[in-house]
């Protein structure tokens, strides 16, 4: 993400008659930053991000490679998520399902169709995804709040249990593995195996998540906000809710999709207990924690869904513990951090963030008596 | 036909641990209007406690007061804690809430008791088709369900609760203790939870065993209807059963798949559930 | 008047946020008797019955029932006190019956079962159809009920908010003697707001018109239905 260029401590002032004043460069260029056309700033951005995951991939080993391709991957899931329920109001509990369904779908098609490129592969996966995530929308489109959280957790349990059922197709319990083209021939002496699969998953999340902030900044997004606020005046103003609400989960069940072949790519194996019911769980717990309707707070998510086990895991190595105790450690501190934080913050990593930037803001601003509005949905 | 009959027996004992889940989610969401995730790890939690309760005492009905007793206590002290203070807040951070409690319960449960398996014993002699322990199982069900229908309808103290669920801040006005009531809820029906966990994890006892009988639990109150404790019952055992003939017909591997489909037939004809009256919506 | 009040109270400010809706409203309620308080949309009638009943907190001022002090007491305590609070569109719980209803209203006292037949003998409507859902009622049975189950607690002060509010003209001029019938024969007392003046100030001892947070007017009904230039001037007929 284009954390350089606009994380909320630097964005400097929202008040245009004063950058109109021209006080300063940096005041000048974050103005000029805000005028800019929607889509030319998110692509800049992506753009800049991508520059960002090149350069950090040229300084980590592959074991980072791999967690810096998988916090890709992730965030692209949670942000899926997110536009289900931070943007539409719907809570699914089954968002697992779809990375399954866009991870079994590349895994099929790399084993049955190999000389498919890649990105068809993945645009196949994603087409796969939606189409489920379509049926589903229909389906659930009238449910409402614990109704379409128990529909949506049966179906987290039901989509692995079909591995297990199919295992002649699907591969049973030890799911599907199978090998992937790496670095292409030409930059193999420049470009690690790792490196370029951290870039290929970026470059399509990056893509993808320019299409999800358009989309969420766009006439979509405004009605998916309306129906989630309130639906029979959504309706009443002549929103199409059901429309809306299913067009909502074809586009996250695509994202899941997408990041599910993704991961699949990463790992060279679809197996049925990657996608079991905590997937879900934790992709819902880890929005939450990032924070609700930003893309930002997708990113702390996936850093958190990548980093918290593992941290747990060296925690407990470091305090050389019990061993039910050290493997059960990652869960419980996921458990309190989920509460503690809703507790203290319900509006997440990124609700924090932003107040911080605002009161620093406010600060630098405090001398010439204008009030800072608190600009939203920062970096999208 | 006796295969049949079998299936349909089996499908009943398992439909009323259903149905007592379903119920103790119904409770809680009628008090407070919150689907309860971490129900499953609280009746875990009581259930290795009756485990401990009873390989100290050597008595099982000891170690099954205790793990309703500790229900009680778990799920008072839960909405005390936990609930009430996002209660006015998102719905979405109640779900959250109750989420980071089955993951810290889960883990703890694994930390003080490992996650190896223990074996668990049965309340009564479980050889043969309907035993004992069925018979039990779906008696203590549907006895608690008549107990519960009796505490809600014709004591005060059922008053008081539904009128703090229904219209808090009337009943606040005509001296109810709302807070109580909602904590007393959730203490019941964990002790539900309770007992739907002693019901479920024999043979053995890990801390993933009430996972799919949780899912099971949801998709039998949903079937039912949230605002309807029978429907809740009556979903518990037609799930039960039908899933039952499931696994008996067609394979065990494909039950998760029939409880989608069951649930997806049943939501997509009534998407309040089987057995809710249509209501008008409140202004 | 203010010695022998049973209901004071003594410049009292509640506040939404910057908003102050009750700036210094002070106020007394002889027993047996009726106040009627009125003024437009947003003069700070409802909060003032919210902060009586505790389910708004008072700034500052204090509220006296007899010699009991009910400043910051929570509501549920208040019930117990006598301080019965028909709020807004009756609050009748639409979940339970008529019957649990009523119930509701005294559940602590040991002689409920007498209060309820008394009720029941008052409202015979509500006997007719006990068993019912609440949600069956007409609004105006819905008002007879929130009243009625108010009553059952057998309270010193009956607090009754805009109880006219969408009921048709006989209805309303039903309920109102009905109110009066009540003072008269068991000496209750009560504080009613009202936005239909007339109908309240029919019945009432005395007025009060608040505007914006402060009492603009008090005197006894009479002088308040006769006097033409308050009533232009806060209450528009």
């Amino acid at each position: 993400m284009a954390s350089s260029q606009k994380s909320p401590a630097t964005a400097a002032g929202p008040n245009v008659e004063e950058a109109a004043r021209g006080s300063g460069g940096p005041r000048r260029l974050a103005e000029r930053w805000r005028t800019l056309p929607m889509l030319p700033r998110h692509l800049i951005a992506a753009c800049a991000a991508m520059i960002a995951v090149i350069a950090l991939t040229s300084i980590t080993d592959p074991g980072a490679n791999l967690r810096l391709a998988s916090i890709g991957f992730y965030m692209l899931a949670i942000a899926g998520l997110g536009i289900l329920i931070g943007f539409s109001g719907q809570v699914s509990l089954g968002h697992g399902a779809f990375m399954f369904i866009g991870a079994y779908s590349t895994a099929l098609f790399v084993i049955h169709m190999p000389m498919l490129p890649l990105w068809l592969n993945l645009a196949l996966a994603v087409v796969i995804s939606c189409l489920a995530g379509l049926i589903i929308g229909v389906v659930c489109a009238r449910l409402h709040g614990p109704y379409l959280a128990g529909a949506t957790l049966a179906l987290a349990v039901a989509m692995p249990a079909l591995a297990n059922r199919f295992s002649d197709f699907l591969g049973g319990p030890n799911g599907l593995s199978f090998v992937m083209r790496g670095t292409p021939p030409a930059l193999s002496d420049m470009v690690s195996n790792t490196q370029w699969q951290a870039w290929v998953v970026w470059l399509t999340v990056l893509i993808v998540l320019v299409f999800l902030a358009n989309l969420s900044h766009g006439r979509l997004g405004r009605q998916m906000r309306a129906v989630r606020d309130d639906e029979t005046a959504a309706a009443l103003s002549g929103i199409r809710v059901a429309r809306v609400k299913v067009t909502a989960f074809v586009v996250s069940a695509g994202c899941g999709g997408l990041a599910g072949a993704l991961q699949a790519y990463l790992l060279k194996t679809a197996t049925p207990s990657t996608f079991a019911v905590a997937l879900s769980l934790s992709l819902l717990a880890v929005l939450v924690l990032g924070g609700l309707g930003s893309l930002w707070g997708a990113l702390w998510g996936a850093i958190a869904m990548v980093y918290v086990e593992e941290w747990g895991d060296s925690l407990a190595h470091a305090l050389t513990l019990d061993t039910n105790v050290a493997n059960n450690l990652p869960h419980v501190l996921y458990g309190v951090l989920l509460i503690a934080l809703v507790l203290t913050w319900p509006s997440g990593v990124q609700g924090i963030l932003r107040q911080l930037g605002n009161a620093l803001r406010s600060r630098g601003h405090s001398g010439n008596g204008t009030t800072s509005v608190p600009s939203t949905q920062q970096g999208k | 036909m006796d295969y049949f009959t079998n299936l349909t027996l089996n499908g009943v004992a398992e439909g009323a641990i259903y149905a007592a889940l379903a119920l103790s989610l119904i409770i809680i969401y009628q008090a407070t209007r919150v689907v309860n995730f971490a129900q499953p790890a609280l009746a875990l939690i009581a259930a290795y406690i009756a485990l401990t309760v009873t390989t100290a005492s050597g008595s099982y009905w000891l170690g099954f007061a205790a793990a309703l007793v500790s229900g009680l206590l778990m799920g008072s002290v839960t909405e005390r804690l936990l609930i009430r203070p996002v209660q006015k807040t998102s719905q979405l951070s109640a779900i959250i809430i109750t989420l980071g409690l089955l993951l810290l319960l889960q883990g703890v449960a694994g930390m003080i008791w490992s996650n190896e398996p223990h074996s668990f014993s049965y309340p009564m002699d479980f050889e043969g088709r309907f035993s004992p322990a069925d018979i039990f199982g779906v008696a203590a069900v549907l006895g608690t369900a008549m107990l519960l229908f009796a505490l809600y309808r014709w004591t005060p103290l059922g008053l008081r609760m539904r009128a703090a669920a229904a219209h808090p801040e009337m009943a606040r006005m005509l001296g109810v203790r709302v807070g109580l009531m909602l904590t007393l809820g959730w203490g019941i029906a964990t002790v539900v939870g309770a007992l739907a966990g002693m019901l479920a994890a024999p043979p053995f006892v890990y801390p993933n065993v009430l996972d799919s009988v949780f899912v099971y639990g949801l998709a039998a109150a949903v079937i039912g209807g949230l605002d309807n404790p029978f429907g809740s019952l009556l979903g518990g055992f037609i799930l039960g059963i039908s899933l039952s003939f499931v696994s008996g017909y067609l394979g065990p591997e494909l039950m998760p798949l029939a409880a989608l489909i069951i649930l997806i037939l049943v939501l997509s004809v009534r998407p309040d559930g089987l057995f809710t009256r249509p209501k008008a919506r409140k202004v | 008047m203010s010695e022998n009040a049973l209901f004071r109270v003594e410049d009292l400010v509640a506040s939404y946020g910057a908003v102050k809706a009750l700036n210094g409203v002070s106020l007394s309620v002889a027993e047996g008797s009726i106040c009627a308080v009125l003024g437009a949309n947003g003069a700070g009638k409802t909060t003032l019955l919210r902060t009586v009943s505790g389910l708004k907190r008072a700034d500052s001022g204090r509220i006296w029932l007899g010699d009991t002090d009910l400043t910051r007491c929570a509501p549920e305590r208040l019930a117990r006190l006598g301080v019965a609070h028909v709020p807004e569109g009756a609050g009748i719980i639409v979940e339970l019956t008529v019957e649990e209803n009523l119930r509701l209203g005294g559940l602590w006292r040991s002689d409920r079962a007498a209060t309820l037949s008394s009720t029941y003998d008052l409202f015979p409507i509500l006997r007719e159809r006990r068993n019912q859902p609440a949600s069956n009622l007409s609004g105006g049975e819905r008002q007879m009920l929130a009243i009625g189950r108010a009553l059952m607690c057998r309270p010193r002060i009956l607090l009754l908010d805009e109880p006219s509010l969408g009921l048709a003209p006989m209805a309303t001029r039903q309920l109102m003697d009905l109110i009066r019938q009540l003072c008269a024969d068991t000496g209750l007392t009560v504080l009613l707001v009202e936005q239909n003046a007339n109908s309240a100030l029919s019945i009432a001892d005395e007025g009060v018109v608040l505007n914006l947070g402060t009492i603009a007017v008090s005197d006894t009904a009479d002088r308040l239905l006769s006097d033409d230039q308050m009533r232009h001037a806060y209450l528009g007929f």
